[in-house]
């Protein structure tokens, strides 16, 4: 029950945490439904506030997450200057509980401020999952101010934090950070409050730590309020400072806080591991090892071959368009449609060779239909398993061997979702560049889910070492189109920050009900388009425009890319989508019109087109139609060059004879 | 099984598809069919967008009460 006589109290209460940890949750769970979200002044970073729902008069401060003090990034200077000059009555800091040393270290930087604080410490239940126990009594009692553990989520502990953040004050807690370190705070702290009138908000101690510990705000500070000569002098006992002592400053603080945190931690906190999770936490580990890191994703998309290439493109696309759709409703569709519409140019529409049922419908269902169930149906058991941020951890890792920027990474392993989207999520970015290049390298060669399985499922008829060949070629293209792009435009590397979520057994409802809703959606999204695409190759091919363009790309497509000339419709077709256009070369190579060279240069030279229309407008809509038709411009030709240059290697080492 | 609550497949963060701000500001946001992280921005499938999904969503739950002294789906 909160305490009505102190509901009717005034100020700001600021939630401040570490990213990804449930904030804004909380938040939800603390406020209204009205929110303004405003950026703060002279950023556009932006900070969302609201209105307490039970306590009175009171503003909650959501404020951008921050890893760490002194800050690192726009975001993290925005919280730390909130802090400073905002009349913050009380802080809210919201921490994982899993990841409880980290949440603490910065639980301790935030009490030195000295404004009453609470810690939440949330996702509880996934803690509670992995086999924590705390001691909440104990923790708040060492620390100073109060723990109280939510799953914000559920709602779990909403109404004990209201409570906590009504009786809350400032934390009474000193760490000793040695002697030479305290001697250089004391002496920051006896020369601010001598000189200067106006302090800020937060405490002298916490100030005089940040700036030992080169933290910038402090530092700019110091340098407008304090006189030039006594500046000077901090200066030089700080470097008086820092030689004395074996590590940096912060270092230092730092392991001070890590010690007292630890002590605090293994007497309150402690895990009882279950087998399984001893068994997941070793496997976790080995999928970001530089070496068990790619032998693990090389037996993953083994299995995925199997699955998908062999299974799915194989058996069922077996029984689905060559018993199904083959023997038994296409000669019977054809026989229906023949008896009952007597104009042929609209039964050659519905059943010839670019029929719109024998083609468009065939294709959708016959052909594409069973490879994505299965490839869906495996992503789901990756995404499940959280095996993906481990991924994004591990390509990390080879991205920036090759000196590219490690925060591209992400959204290119989000263009395995979509790369349409993923697109979009270039927006996070921070600078121009890192924006124009990630764009270029998602339309190059990020293949969206669906896209990769029918690629995938095309290969898999020919070889497993087909799947490697063509994985290396596109892996190849990738970093070397990026290591050149990076070099190209010059500029300033950012780190890649993705925490692992814990990796666990895929829960086979969860990957089902996925898998449904993944193939519903397909099915709606491509079906009128293959209906469309089969519709314009029937009148290109009534047109005779057909026929001239299989003349015109001659010399490239049978020329350099090695390829039989019907190859050019099916390219055609990948210029709508690329799955579009494998299903096209599937069918060839079903009526034995393709050797497995030449599968596997279509399948590379289509990968590097441009995954889809949607994806061409969101560039445009995002980065300007000038860069939309300049990367489409570099795309096709690079994609046929590519090609042609695969066609040439394979026939002199002789593969696939 | 709660598909409202969604844990993102890339990040592992978990939040509730009504209200997602990622959503609210994606030009493609009519119905698509998707629900996108708001902390990373990666793309997952909205279950509750298809109706077979919610069917079998339905049927799961129903054996699970069926069947209770299996492991309940979460």
């Amino acid at each position: 029950m909160i305490n009505q006589k102190m509901m009717n109290i005034n100020g700001s209460i600021a939630l401040v945490g570490q990213p990804n940890v449930g904030k804004s949750a909380i938040f939800q769970r603390l406020t209204g439904q009205r929110v303004i979200v405003s950026n703060y002044p002279g950023t556009t970073v932006e900070v969302t506030r609201g209105s307490s729902r039970t306590l009175t008069g009171i503003e909650m401060v959501d404020t951008p997450g921050v890893i760490a003090f002194p800050p690192l990034t726009e975001d993290e200077q925005v919280t730390e200057k909130l802090l400073w000059n905002e009349p913050i009555k009380s802080i809210l800091q919201v921490g994982d509980a899993k990841n409880f040393i980290r949440t603490l270290i910065l639980a301790i930087q935030i009490a030195e401020i000295g404004i009453p604080l609470v810690l939440a410490f949330n996702m509880m239940d996934e803690a509670e999952t992995l086999g924590y126990h705390f001691d909440f009594k104990s923790l708040s009692d060492h620390l100073g101010f109060s723990v109280i553990p939510t799953t914000a989520i559920y709602g779990m502990g909403i109404k004990d934090l209201n409570n906590a953040l009504l009786e809350s004050n400032p934390p009474n807690i000193r760490l000793d950070y040695g002697e030479e370190i305290e001697k250089a705070v004391e002496t920051f702290e006896r020369s601010i409050i001598n000189s200067i009138d106006r302090l800020p908000r937060i405490n002298t101690r916490s100030i005089a730590i940040l700036w030992l510990s080169g933290d910038t705000l402090a530092e700019n500070w110091l340098k407008e309020n304090l006189d030039q000569d006594e500046h000077k002098l901090l200066i030089q006992q700080r470097d008086e400072l820092q030689n004395s002592i074996h590590e940096s400053i912060l270092a230092s603080i730092q392991r001070t806080r890590y010690s007292f945190i630890k002590e605090i931690t293994d007497n309150a906190i402690n895990q009882v591991k279950k087998g399984k999770q001893g068994f997941f936490t070793k496997i976790s580990r080995l999928t970001t090892h530089p070496v068990w890191g790619w032998l693990i994703l090389a037996f993953i998309l083994y299995s995925m071959y199997w699955f998908v290439g062999v299974f799915g493109a194989g058996t069922l696309v077996g029984f689905f368009e060559n018993y199904l759709f083959g023997e038994l409703i296409n000669p019977w569709f054809i026989k229906v449609v023949e008896s009952i519409i007597p104009i042929s140019f609209l039964v050659d529409f519905l059943v010839g060779d670019y029929g719109v049922w024998t083609m468009g419908l065939t294709y959708a269902f016959g052909l594409v239909f069973p490879i994505v169930t299965t490839f869906f149906l495996a992503f789901g058991i990756m995404e499940d398993s959280g095996y993906l941020p481990r991924l994004a951890a591990l390509s990390n890792r080879a991205f920036q061997d090759l000196g590219l920027n490690g925060k591209a990474v992400l959204p290119m392993v989000l263009g395995l979702g979509c790369v349409t989207m993923a697109t979009l999520t270039t927006r996070v970015l921070e600078s121009k560049r890192e924006k124009l290049l990630v764009t270029l390298l998602l339309a190059l060669a990020v293949p969206c889910s669906a896209q990769l399985g029918v690629v995938m499922g095309m290969l898999a008829g020919i070889s497993f070492s087909a799947v490697i060949i063509w994985t290396s070629v596109i892996l190849l293209v990738l970093l070397l189109v990026g290591w050149l792009a990076a070099h190209v435009l010059p500029g300033e590397r950012s780190l890649l920050l993705v925490e692992l979520p814990p990796l666990r057994l895929p829960i086979l409802a969860n990957v089902l009900v996925k898998t449904i809703a993944r193939v519903e959606w397909y099915l709606k999204e491509v079906v009128p388009l293959f209906l469309i695409g089969a519709a314009m190759m029937f009148f290109l091919d009534l047109s005779g425009g057909l026929t001239w363009l299989t003349s015109a790309s001659k010399p490239l497509v049978t020329g350099w890319l090695g390829l039989p000339p019907e190859a050019s419709s099916a390219f055609l077709m990948g210029f709508l989508r690329r799955d579009f256009g494998a299903s096209g070369f599937y069918v060839m190579q079903s009526e034995g019109l393709l050797t497995p060279v030449q599968v596997l240069v279509a399948m590379v030279t289509v990968t590097l087109f441009v995954p889809c229309i949607a994806s061409v407008l969101m560039i445009s809509k995002e980065r300007g139609w000038q860069t939309a038709v300049g990367v489409v411009l570099f795309i096709f030709p690079l994609a046929i060059f590519v090609g042609g240059l695969l066609n040439r290697i394979l026939l002199f080492i002789g593969w696939g004879a | 099984m709660n598909q409202d609550i969604i844990t993102c497949p890339l990040c592992g963060h978990r939040f509730e598809i009504t209200g997602n701000k990622a959503c609210q500001s994606c030009p493609l946001n009519h119905d698509c069919g998707f629900v996108c992280c708001p902390i990373c921005g990666y793309q997952t499938v909205n279950a509750t967008y298809s109706k077979i999904a919610v069917l079998t969503m339905q049927w799961l739950d129903q054996e699970n009460k069926r069947h209770p002294e299996k492991k309940p789906s979460p």
